[in-house]
């Protein structure tokens, strides 16, 4: 039996596997279908400090191997979801993630405040979502701004911070440093990958934002190459990868990138308890090739 | 905990008019228990793992005899195409019963049921729950080659039928038909609709002060209330069409009043 324990930033996970911001809602939605217990850990839907009504649908196309979505962060702001989601969600027995956002360094500061004496074991900091104006991606698109916010939210913060990073940019493993130099403990990518899709007929865009944000197996190669080049330049930190993951194979492949641990994301669209399920697969996985420990997978890329 | 995600089989899959298919599938105790009539089945395309979202389709009639569960649907996309060439011993994964649906207070003894295309799909599932009532149908078809299920409305429901090319029945939109009965019998206590949004937005300035429930339609993720995609302005606020959805109240559908 292989151990599937892993440890992120000092917290240990029961197994690798993280269900993704944006894509499991605050977790209570899904208890209905699968074992909350039986997953690594939960990202929340991310948070801001004020409530934000979201973008106009339409919010989601249909692509080939993949989603495109536009959501715009729509959540009811930090304060309403410590009055009353979180008093339903915070016994749920797994690792939980606040995902934080906000406009300016200010909005991350107060949301991370806020949160800073729950049982929220780990913030991830959200400077990636590619369809709010000035709602995060400005800040992970330029090293010295990125580095400037996460050091700013790193110095109130109680909590290990992990900086998701955007894909969306030139040099993947630059903006990884700037986050480490900023004080980040962990880095998770990747976000969606900006993208946009028409009606040949109409001559409109599908979403009613005109662009959003690309995910599923279509972005999977991406988020590889993307992991191993952050594992490459070596930050010493943990990585968590994600992008596309859809079984335990996909997983495994982004642990022998780089990744400490996974995120599963639009899998859970199609299949709402998917995350348990892909654990299940990555543990068969394991037991079958006679890993010791599921962490011996990370950052073990052959190349002759 | 009452499960709602479940491997079904097919027993029938059959076209019944243009582009529009009646699916019958297997359903378990758990279903019918918590079945109300308005909520829809989110169906995963079998052998497609390109398409990555499920498919919400109406649930249009329950059979709780030979515990089956009736899908309508029309083929226009890749998925529902697919869908389509489903065969009866084939298994599909299916979420259901899902969303709020259709539901009617004890005094609500008239009941106007108002369909446009697709969209009168749902509204036959009524009488499976409610056959109590006494119902007036209101039936929209583009046209003759479209037309599905009037028969069936026929035997609960007092029917008006029209299509738009007036190829079969009333030429013309239901929402006419409508208000030539509002004049002539006076209102019902409740009316029920589902069809597309041009629809709505004719019906919601016939219906004045008589309580009007309309099903939405909206491109959907998860279905589950996890992905925040599907919402319509409801009241002001962006509701999940999936979960506190699909059915609301038509005077707080925004975008029926702008």
């Amino acid at each position: 039996m292989t151990d599937m324990r892993v440890n992120i930033a000092g917290v240990e996970l029961k197994n690798p596997i993280v269900t993704a911001s944006g894509t499991f809602g605050f977790a209570e939605e899904y208890a209905l279908y699968t074992d909350l217990s039986r997953l690594g850990g939960i990202a929340l839907k991310a948070l801001t400090r004020e409530p934000r009504l979201g973008n106009p649908p339409v919010r989601i196309a249909e692509t080939a191997s993949g989603v495109l979505n536009s959501v715009g962060l729509q959540n009811p702001g930090v304060d309403e979801f410590l009055r009353t989601t979180w008093l339903r969600i915070k016994e749920i027995d797994t690792v939980k993630i606040a995902n934080i956002a906000g406009a300016c360094v200010e909005d991350y500061i107060y949301v991370a405040e806020r949160l800073n004496d729950t049982g929220i074991d780990l913030f991830e900091v959200n400077v990636s979502c590619p369809n709010v104006k000035h709602g995060g991606v400005n800040f992970g698109t330029d090293e010295k701004t990125l580095r400037g916010v996460v050091e700013e939210v790193k110095k109130v913060s109680k909590k290990p911070l992990i900086v998701k990073l955007t894909p969306n940019v030139t040099h993947i493993a630059d903006m990884a440093k700037a986050a480490a130099d900023g004080g980040a403990d962990v880095l998770s990518l990747i976000n969606t990958i900006t993208g946009m899709a028409i009606n040949a007929v109409t001559r409109k865009p599908v979403l009613a934002n005109v662009t959003g944000g690309l995910s599923g197996p279509a972005v999977k190669p991406v988020a590889l190459r993307m992991v191993w080049e952050v594992y490459r330049a070596n930050l010493g930190l943990p990585i968590i990868g994600m992008g596309g993951i859809m079984t335990g194979e996909d997983a495994a492949e982004f642990m022998i990138a780089g990744a400490d641990a996974v995120m599963v994301g639009t899998a859970t669209m199609r299949n709402p308890s998917a995350a348990k399920e892909i654990g299940f697969e990555l543990e068969q996985f394991a037991d079958k090739i006679g890993l010791e420990r599921i962490g011996d997978l990370t950052g073990s890329l052959n190349i002759e | 905990m009452i499960k709602k995600h479940f491997t079904e089989k097919v027993l029938a899959n059959e076209l019944i008019a243009q582009n529009t298919y009646l699916m019958r599938l297997t359903c378990t105790e758990d279903f019918l228990r918590i079945y109300r009539p308005g909520q829809f089945a989110h169906i995963e395309i079998p052998h497609a793992k390109d398409l990555l979202l499920r498919r919400p389709i109406s649930i249009n009639y329950v059979d709780f005899e030979k515990k089956e569960v009736h899908l309508a649907y029309n083929a226009v996309g890749k998925g529902t195409r697919l869908l389509s060439l489903v065969r009866a011993g084939d298994m599909l994964d299916v979420l259901m019963p899902l969303g709020n649906g259709f539901q009617l207070a004890g005094d609500m003894k008239r009941v106007w049921l108002v369909g446009g295309g697709i969209g009168i799909a749902p509204l036959k599932s009524l009488y499976c729950k409610y056959p109590d009532r006494e119902y007036t149908a209101f039936l929209g078809y583009r046209s003759r080659e479209c037309v599905y299920e009037a028969h069936d409305f026929e035997l609960f429901a007092k029917t008006h039928i029209t299509t738009d090319d007036g190829s079969y029945c009333i030429r013309g939109f239901c929402t006419d038909v409508l208000r030539a009965e509002l004049e002539e019998s006076g209102p019902p206590d409740v009316i029920l609709a589902c069809g597309p949004h041009v629809f709505f937005k004719s019906l919601a300035k016939v219906v004045g002060e008589i309580p009007t429930f309309v099903s939405l339609e909206q491109h959907m993720g998860c279905g589950t209330g996890g992905c925040a995609t599907c919402v319509c302005k409801v009241g002001g606020q962006y509701k999940k069409v999936c979960l506190q959805g699909p059915v609301f109240n038509i005077r707080e559908v925004d975008s029926l009043y702008d």
